[in-house]
């Protein structure tokens, strides 16, 4: 049930871009993702569906760039709703294996995620508004500067903060 | 308990710096907003975990069992905290295989909330294994920590050889002084008619021969034999062994001793066992079921030690190896040194009997069939003969047993080439 959930997620990412944007190369490289997302699945291989989940961003931004319509916050925040579900399901699946899960735990789950989606749904809205806010203050021509210095510093942020969680550094 | 960063976080840690990479190149504020909802899952990393608190009970439904039984093996969970996903796996030994089921589960559990797990082991060969090391991995709701844990409390479980069906069994010469199946020379109480003789006062009515009184005009009375136990020695040879496991040569000599064990014991003999190999021990011979136990564990633990010195049987105390016991050697023959041993005995005046496990049918089973592995077994079984032969011309009495045929047929030529013999009592 999962992998077909993580199957059906796969091919919304790789549909999504071409509805605004259908050129045969962005789709070329979406139907890489899709591959990537069919093989993680089925030998539960979860950097297959990491690689996955990069095809279908590396889609979307070129379907952006080539399309050069206007911005649409919705629609970016559901794609990115849907990269993190597909992560979890591609993840549980590959957790899970081959042994049967009670249906009470898959739905567990499921409500699960169903509320992280819409809690960082809710999250990227207020993020988004103090941007607007943040942006109002900032000169138009510090604004990339800023984004980017932000995005790094997000990242590195999370990073160390993966680093300490991991303590001892190993992976299961 | 130890603690993890689930490689989950890793994963979505690649995905948002690709995200944000591709915004800053891509100069799209969407790929921002793509990356936001990863950004804020990674964000929960920074809660300071509550570590789950469960507790587990492990049961095996048998200790004791013997090759080929399965034992069931239950893993109850309970949970004093919310478990989002608990995966169980037990490791198995090299001794076992598992029944369809799987030896790993995975559960969801609430608060207070119990669950069970049961799996079944098939015990494949004979031994000494545990049971019960299981290892524990948890994951919070979000998949990105886990726990470890392993409860390395184990059950033992001793797998006994498994015991082929005897009927027939080969007689002693001698027997001992308790009550038994066996029949004796001497006159006594017994069932078995031996001889008449006159009457004598303190005869009783019931013994009187009718027959032969009538005929011979005096009162006449039935001897009967005393029906008495016997000792019986097992001698077992671990110095070689061919063929693959669970079904070696040595297997198939354990399986044939603990079968000629179960079944003297039920006869009410003295049974006792001398491991001749690379260590030389020994059982006393007893009776009873906890003697058949102390064999079976004895032969638990019979394997192949290399050695190049030939031990001594005359270092057998004579409390083991009784003057007046049968001893039947079990052996495949696969080392001179036994052969020398068990000629030794049988020149030291001993009861003797050999069984001979064939050991070409064993080596034949575990090579990959050709016309050049047929060839070499059936060499090979030709200079076995003249080896056997050559036993028999020392006036041994050698029983050859082709593991694919019966123990009991094997046995039987015994009964046949020793006419009942009713010697000293």
């Amino acid at each position: 049930m999962m992998r077909g959930m993580a199957v059906v997620l796969a091919c919304v990412l790789f549909v999504l871009p071409l509805l605004s944007t259908p050129v045969p190369f962005v789709g070329a490289i979406g139907l890489c993702g899709v591959v990537l997302a069919l093989v993680g699945m089925a030998i539960r291989w979860r950097w297959a569906v990491t690689a996955a989940a990069c095809a279908f961003l590396l889609e979307y931004a070129l379907a952006l760039s080539v399309s050069a319509a206007s911005v649409d916050f919705v629609g970016a925040a559901a794609f990115g709703v849907s990269l993190l579900l597909l992560l979890h399901t591609g993840d549980f699946a590959r957790r899970v294996g081959p042994t049967t899960v009670e249906r009470a735990v898959r739905l567990a789950h499921l409500r699960r995620w169903l509320t992280v989606g819409v809690g960082t749904l809710a999250a990227t809205a207020f993020i988004l508004a103090m941007t607007d806010l943040i942006g109002a203050a900032l000169p138009l021509a510090a604004a990339p500067l800023a984004a980017a210095l932000g995005a790094l510093g997000a990242l590195l942020a999370l990073a160390a903060m993966v680093r300490r969680a991991a303590g001892d550094g190993s992976w299961p | 308990m130890t603690e993890r960063v689930a490689p989950l976080s890793l994963s979505i840690l690649t995905v948002a710096a690709w995200a944000l990479s591709l915004a800053i190149f891509a100069a799209r504020p969407e790929l921002f907003v793509v990356a936001l909802p990863l950004l804020v899952t990674l964000a929960a990393l920074g809660r300071r975990p509550s570590m789950p608190d469960y507790a587990l009970t492990h049961t095996i439904s048998a200790d004791r069992v013997y090759e080929g039984d399965r034992v069931m093996v239950t893993v109850a969970v309970t949970a004093r905290s919310p478990i989002p996903l608990m995966e169980l796996v037990e490791p198995l030994s090299p001794v076992s295989s598992l029944v369809p089921a799987r030896h790993r589960s995975v559960l969801g559990l609430r608060a207070g909330e119990t669950a069970q797990w049961s799996h079944e082991v098939r015990c494949t060969a004979r031994g000494r294994f545990d049971l019960g090391p299981c290892f524990v991995r948890t994951w919070d709701g979000l998949g990105l920590r886990a726990w470890e844990q392993s409860h390395n409390q184990s059950y033992p479980v001793r797998v006994y050889p498994r015991l082929l069906p005897l009927r027939t069994l080969p007689r002693p010469l001698r027997t001992q002084t308790s009550i038994g199946d066996h029949v004796s020379r001497e006159f006594g109480e017994g069932i078995e008619p031996g001889d008449i003789r006159e009457f004598a006062p303190g005869d009783r009515i019931k013994q009187v021969n009718w027959r032969a009184s009538l005929r011979l005009g005096r009162l006449y009375v039935t001897q009967h034999h005393r029906e008495r136990n016997a000792d019986i020695v097992l001698m077992l040879d671990t110095l070689a062994e061919v063929g693959r496991a669970p079904a070696t040569s040595l297997d198939l000599t354990v399986r044939a001793v603990a079968s000629l064990a179960a079944a003297y014991l039920a006869r009410k003999d003295r049974v006792g066992l001398i491991n001749y190999g690379g260590l030389i021990h020994w059982v006393r011979p007893g009776s009873g079921r906890v003697q058949y136990e102390r064999l079976a564990d004895a032969l638990l633990g019979a394997a192949v030690i290399f050695t190049y010195v030939a031990k001594d049987l005359a270092l057998v105390p004579p409390r083991v190896l009784p003057p007046h016991a049968l001893v039947i050697a079990v052996t495949s023959l696969l080392d001179r040194r036994f052969a020398r041993a068990i000629i030794d005995l049988a020149g030291r005046g001993f009861d003797l009997v050999t069984l001979v496990v064939s050991p070409v049918d064993v080596t034949r089973a575990a090579l990959p069939a050709s016309p050049r592995t047929d060839l070499a077994c059936r060499l090979w079984a030709l200079e076995r003969r003249g080896q056997i032969d050559d036993l028999r011309r020392r006036g041994l009495l050698v029983l050859e047993w082709h593991p694919s045929q019966p123990l009991e047929l094997a046995l039987a030529a015994a009964g046949r080439r020793r006419p009942r013999v009713v010697a000293t009592g």
